[in-house]
């Protein structure tokens, strides 16, 4: 039995455990009430945990998706029950639009966006009177559900029994999203988001269905406690419930699915059972909030075992580098890398000057230059991270000029970064995991529901993500936070992404740079090995002993220009090239 | 999950306030009636009609209790103007404490949550101060209201302002709410088109200097505030006056009392108003109340206070008369059918449960106090 | 005619309210980087103070200022000690501080009202009145308007000009740099925590007697301030005074011609719009 059916039966075992059991309808009302804000929490832990945005505005989605059902119901007389399952496709859709501000915004901006939303939709249901009778809020009545009468429950009893059922499959598909690209691109867009587009991972994307998944849970949420409070008002978009759902989130510990969950039982929870000492009850509240965050950082979830359970790794296999690439490589010899005549000023300086070069297949290019001589820039352009002013860029014969990052990738050509760029929090296994993205598309009911093909896919995913680290020699480290790693074994782990993204040219940024000498031998024996194999690189780097060995074609750059272009031998006795670097003629100095 | 379902309820108990007068005695008492009170009690709304509602259970329990010398005990729930609060605590009244009988409240919305839950448990509510219409309207029989709607006010009202008053342009200033906007189509529906400017303001609003300036541009003889935060109509009055608006003032009837005129200072000379209640009327029931009151508060009460009082009073004489303390339909049953006195004069209920005493009356702030009209 | 420059009048004057609290809400944000929920409750001590020593004390209310802000200065410390410092080492530090200074907040608030009691109370301010025309603006708005342009002109000469501005912008660069050369950071994001509070609990002392000290004053202006901060420009002290007074007018402005919650509703939405366009803010720089 898959993992999905024994969730799912252990929720609707502890459903129909709590029904029967729980006969208090005051206890079963208040269990109910917890796991109503435990779900608006885990809708905002998607965005605040999983892809690291914080809101202030989620009551936006909560309330929205409570006027929704709400209106539906009362003033075209649909079932309550039925329109509080269709509340989520309004809170998507706004999902959407505040997902775009995502792709804009960031930080405490975002925070803001979002926090004036809410305070818009408050506004207007707080003026439009004809639709929602303004503060004075609008009465729902819900019919009793089916199973009321079917299992002779009360009618609390059977609202938490609904409840239980909806938050566990919410669980079981944030779970599954989790471990699906899908989950893995929130993770990186909140770790190094220009990773993640170099990975292939269209970022814009996946913010927008991350705040849009976020904002359906939340306005499910909102729609399901409206059989608890029986009036629908203005407060439900308000400043209150945005700060209930961020700080139940971060009470419970925003890192984990549970944690939410844990947070807005408590808020649920402590403030009504504190009700014995009514005077001091909220005063209480807030020290025990004071005393958690003092004290737990994390979150409650922290005082479970083993709550951050990372993807081991499996064990690994015998991998060879030319299973590692793509079957489609182009034939040796055809023009893999087209550049005509880049240009690029910033604010009048020339960092890249009417540059033109060609990459074939199979060939191992190095892009030399002496420092501020436009390298970096070069890749930028290249690979989507700036615009060029004019020129272009074609890869395999189709100019990728102009397209983001995630499609140049998509088109075949991935590259690396200067600095380490790694998901710092991720272990090693899981980056490469992450890089994986492009390898096999997965469906987003697909990924939800985790159906067979997404099995099938994962496995093949992963074997990848071993096969790619075990190229790189880091089969030994693959379950250590990649910030632990020594930089060297960084600089790795980011060739390993990089080669998990199925490249059919890789642009290397000084992949040297930083690393002792047994790390570089390591990298070029790697690097060899790739060519051999018959993938297409092109390299960065400062080392010109490294690169004069390695390369089979340098082309070198100064001041933005093009200087020289030609094999090792024809660069190093390249006068205008030794003038460059040393602004004499000095041939020797340079020999290997 | 870690609900520790406290079913002993520590709220407040009469008994100790009562302190030594019951003390000895304790061991041989029949159990005491026990009433739920819903109240927002952080606010000073909520705080007033707590205390009213704490000093109508002394008093019956100084007489001597109810039902041969039961007790009133009163269960208070905090419900911070919030359904899900105010529904949490009416569920704990009903489910844990198994109180049948729930009074108090101040926010319409609250109580027209806590109607739902009464009418499915068969309890009876006693709402104390909320106004809108729909609290009395869900048909079921055994929901009382003691306030007044604004659509009585207005029966008295209308004729000050029309006959007395006879202004020539009108300007309205009210809190976006149901009493806001009702109080807004009242005068429009009253005054018509002499009625130059109508503005709602949202109640967390704190600066009115627009909403003035507005209103002294439109050049009205007459102001009319119907907003029920004191420091709200305290703020606008102010303002009238540092901006020099020379205009009759009116504060809409039920919302004035003398800690909104503290708060205005001579900003409230002479504006006008009109209430179900003041402290000074003559009748021993009232002399009474008053003199508690002000014993244990040092405050004199006033509407807010009245209502509490008169929510705890009417359910404790009605349980008398029903001769039961566990039957909400028989103890519903006496009270539409009799006359009860109150501190405000005899009280009746309509078959809605909407409670009727006698006509308005009309105040005026004179020297810095709230007296009424002469 | 005339009413628009009253409307300018009364902007400026509500605006600079706003300021008041965005002020210290930018410094804190510029050199912490967290953000103080208990800011608003600071405000609110402020008007409390003010209230408690001229209507029980009998001080004068000029006199009750400088009490309010040093009732603010020993809030800010203690709110820094319980709430901040401990916090800010920590991986997620702005986060936790988020949420420890909300606990402080509703703790603030809860004890207001059990120890002093939830009424509203009024406090006289300076009194009269200057006529412009038919423009009537009270001498205690002038006041507001006067003393918050004396915050920012000091404030700014503060950063540029001493040895504590100085590190103070050294600190809200990089912590780690400032650690480096010897800067104490403690003690540096003390003392603008102190000087935040500071600004916050005399602004609410200020503007008491304009809009009624009530324990909800707070919890109502924060939002204003928060976006007055955002759309200011994170960190940024003139950002945050010009626009709390843009915002102030614009109040004004539109609720001539609608209403108030209307005109609120078109505010943000502006706002909104700004932001997608600037993305950060209208004052601010894109930074990291």
């Amino acid at each position: 039995m898959s993992r999905t059916s024994v969730w799912l039966a252990g929720g609707l075992l502890v459903a129909f455990l709590a029904a029967f059991l729980i006969d208090s309808p005051y206890v079963a009302g208040l269990l109910a009430y917890a796991l109503v804000l435990g779900m608006f929490a885990l809708g905002l832990g998607v965005t605040l945990g999983q892809m690291g945005y914080v809101t202030f505005g989620h009551a936006a989605f909560f309330g929205l998706g409570a006027y929704a059902a709400g209106l539906m119901s009362t003033k075209f007389g649909f079932n309550f029950w039925l329109m509080a399952f269709l509340a989520p496709l309004p809170g998507a859709a706004l999902g959407v639009l505040v997902g775009f501000a995502a792709a804009r915004l960031g930080g405490a901006y975002f925070a803001i966006a979002t926090l004036t939303t809410a305070e818009i939709l408050r506004l207007v249901a707080a003026n439009w009177i004809d639709l929602t009778r303004g503060p004075m809020g609008v009465l729902v009545t819900s019919p009793p559900l089916p199973w009321q009468t079917l299992f002779g429950w009360g009618q609390q009893q059977s609202y938490l029994f609904l409840l239980i059922i909806v938050v566990t499959l919410l669980l079981v598909g944030l779970r599954n999203l989790q471990r699906s690209p899908l989950g893995r691109a929130w993770v990186a867009v909140r770790e190094a988001p220009d990773l993640a587009e170099s990975l292939g991972i269209p970022t814009v994307r996946a913010r927008v269905a991350n705040v849009a998944i976020s904002g359906g849970i939340a306005a499910l949420a909102g729609a399901l406690l409206v059989p608890k409070i029986f009036v629908v008002t203005p407060d439900l978009l308000g400043v209150g419930y945005s700060a209930t759902g961020l700080l139940a989130t971060i009470m419970g510990g925003k890192a984990s699915l549970f944690g939410p969950l844990l947070g807005g039982f408590a808020f649920a929870v402590l403030p009504e059972s504190l009700r014995f000492v009514d005077a001091a009850r909220l005063a209480i509240f807030a020290v025990i909030l004071l005393l958690v965050v003092r004290l737990m950082p994390g979150g409650i979830v922290s005082l479970l075992p083993g709550f951050r359970r990372n993807t081991r790794a499996p064990t690994f296999g015998q991998h060879t580098l030319p299973a590692l690439l793509r079957p489609d490589l182009p034939a040796t010899g055809t023009d893999v890398l087209t550049v005509r005549g880049l240009r690029k000023a910033f604010s009048g300086l020339k960092a890249t000057d009417d540059v033109s070069f060609t990459v074939r297949a199979g060939e191992l290019v190095g892009l030399i230059g002496p420092n501020g001589a436009g390298k970096t820039t070069c890749f930028n352009l290249l690979s989507g991270f700036a615009k060029p002013d004019a020129g272009d860029v074609l890869c395999l014969g189709q100019s990728v000029n102009g397209l983001a990052p995630h499609r140049i990738a998509d088109h075949g050509m991935v590259r690396s970064f200067q600095q380490a760029a790694v998901c710092p929090t991720l272990t090693v296994y899981e980056n490469a995991l992450t890089a994986t993205h492009r390898a096999a598309r997965e469906p987003f009911l697909s990924a939800l529901l985790r159906l067979p093909g997404c099995w099938r896919r994962e496995h093949d995913r992963r074997l990848r993500a071993e096969a790619c680290l075990g190229a790189m020699g880091l089969q030994k480290r693959a379950d250590e936070l990649a910030s632990d790693l020594p930089y060297g074994d960084q600089k790795l782990l980011a060739i390993a992404m990089a080669l998990a993204a199925q490249p059919k040219i890789l642009l290397l940024d000084e992949p040297a740079a930083g690393l002792n000498q047994v790390e570089a031998a390591q990298l070029a024996k790697v690097l060899g090995d790739l060519r051999r194999a018959g993938l297409t690189i092109m390299v960065v780097d400062h080392n010109l002993k490294m690169m004069m060995a390695l390369c089979d074609r340098i082309v070198v750059l100064h001041h933005g220009a093009k200087i020289a272009e030609g094999t090792p031998e024809a660069v190093r006795g390249d006068t205008g090239v030794i003038q460059a670097y040393f602004g004499a003629a000095e041939p020797t100095v340079v020999t290997p | 999950m870690g609900i520790v379902a406290r079913r002993s309820v520590i709220a407040t108990t009469i008994a100790a306030l009562l302190g030594s007068f019951t003390f000895g005695v304790a061991a041989q008492q029949p159990p005491p009636v026990r009433i739920g009170v819903l109240m927002p009690v952080k606010s000073l709304v909520g705080k007033q009609g707590h205390q009213g509602a704490v000093v109508a259970a002394e008093m019956i329990n100084a007489d001597g209790g109810i039902l041969g010398g039961r007790r009133i005990e009163l269960v208070v729930y905090d419900t911070n103007f919030q359904p899900a609060e105010g529904v949490g605590a009416a569920q704990r009244l009903l489910n844990q404490d198994k109180i049948k009988f729930i009074a108090g409240e101040i926010s319409s919305t609250v109580a027209l949550a806590v109607v739902q839950l009464a009418q499915a448990n068969g309890a009876l509510f006693m709402a104390a101060v909320p106004k809108h219409p729909d609290v009395t309207a869900s048909g079921y029989d055994r929901v009382f209201r003691l306030n007044s709607t604004t659509a009585m006010d207005a029966r008295d009202f209308d004729i000050v302002l029309t006959e007395k008053i006879k202004p020539s342009k009108v300007a309205v200033l009210a809190e976006n709410s149901d009493f806001g906007r009702l109080t807004i189509a009242n005068l429009r529906k009253l005054f018509g088109n002499k009625v130059v400017a109508a503005e709602a303001y949202d109640m967390t609003q704190n600066d009115f200097s627009t909403l003035v300036t507005k209103v002294k541009g439109s050049g009205a003889d007459l102001v009319c505030i119907a907003g029920s935060n004191m420091e709200q109509y305290g703020n606008i009055l102010r303002l009238m006056q540092e901006l020099k608006l020379d205009a009759k003032r009116c504060v809409m009837p039920g919302i004035l009392n003398s800690e909104g005129v503290r708060v205005a200072g001579n900003a409230a000379e002479s504006a006008f108003s009109a209430d179900i209640y003041v402290p000074s009327l003559d009748n021993p029931l009232n002399k009474r109340f008053v003199a508690a009151y002000q014993a244990k508060y040092k405050e004199t009460p006033e509407k807010i206070e009245e209502l509490g009082f008169e929510s705890i009073w009417l359910l404790a004489k009605a349980m008398q008369k029903a001769g039961t303390a566990d039957d909400p339909a028989k103890v519903a049953k006496v009270l539409h059918e009799d006359k009860w006195e109150t501190p405000r004069g005899i009280v009746t209920f309509d078959k809605n449960g909407q409670a009727a005493s006698g006509a308005l009356i009309n105040l005026v702030v004179k020297d810095g106090k709230l007296i009424p009209a002469p | 005619m005339e009413i628009v420059f009253q409307q300018v009048a009364n902007g400026l004057s509500v605006g600079m309210g706003y300021a008041l609290v965005a002020l210290g809400l930018s410094l804190i944000f510029g050199v912490l980087h967290v953000i103080n929920f208990a800011h608003g409750e600071t405000f609110m001590i402020g008007g409390l103070v003010t209230l408690i020593v001229t209507s029980l004390l009998g001080v004068p209310y000029l006199l009750a200022l400088p009490i309010a802000g040093i009732a603010g200065a020993i809030l800010g410390l203690g709110i820094n000690r319980l709430a901040v410092q401990p916090l800010l080492q920590r991986r997620d530090g702005s986060a936790d501080v988020l949420l420890a200074t909300f606990a402080v907040s509703i703790l603030i608030h809860q004890a207001v009202v059990v120890l002093w009691g939830p009424a509203p109370a009024r406090i006289d301010g300076l009194p009269g009145a200057i006529e412009i025309g038919p423009v009537v603006l009270t001498n205690q708005r002038l006041f507001v308007l006067a003393i918050g342009l004396a915050f920012l002109l000091a404030l700014e000469w503060c950063l540029k000009r001493t040895r504590f501005g100085t590190e103070l912008r050294a600190v809200a660069q990089s912590q780690f740099a400032s650690r480096v050369v010897g800067i104490e950071v403690d003690r540096v994001n003390l003392r603008t925590f102190v000087i935040a509070a500071v600004i916050a609990a005399v602004g609410g002392g200020l503007l008491s007697p304009v809009i009624l000290y009530s324990s909800l004053m707070g919890q109502v202006v924060i939002i204003k301030a928060f976006v007055v901060v955002v759309i200011g420009g994170m960190g940024s002290i003139v950002g945050a005074v010009v626009c709390g007074l843009l915002i102030g007018l614009l109040e004004s402005m539109l609720g001539l011609v609608t209403s108030e919650g209307t005109a609120t509703a078109v505010i943000y939405s502006l706002l909104l719009a700004v932001l997608l366009v600037r993305p950060y803010g209208l004052a601010g720089k894109k930074a990291r």
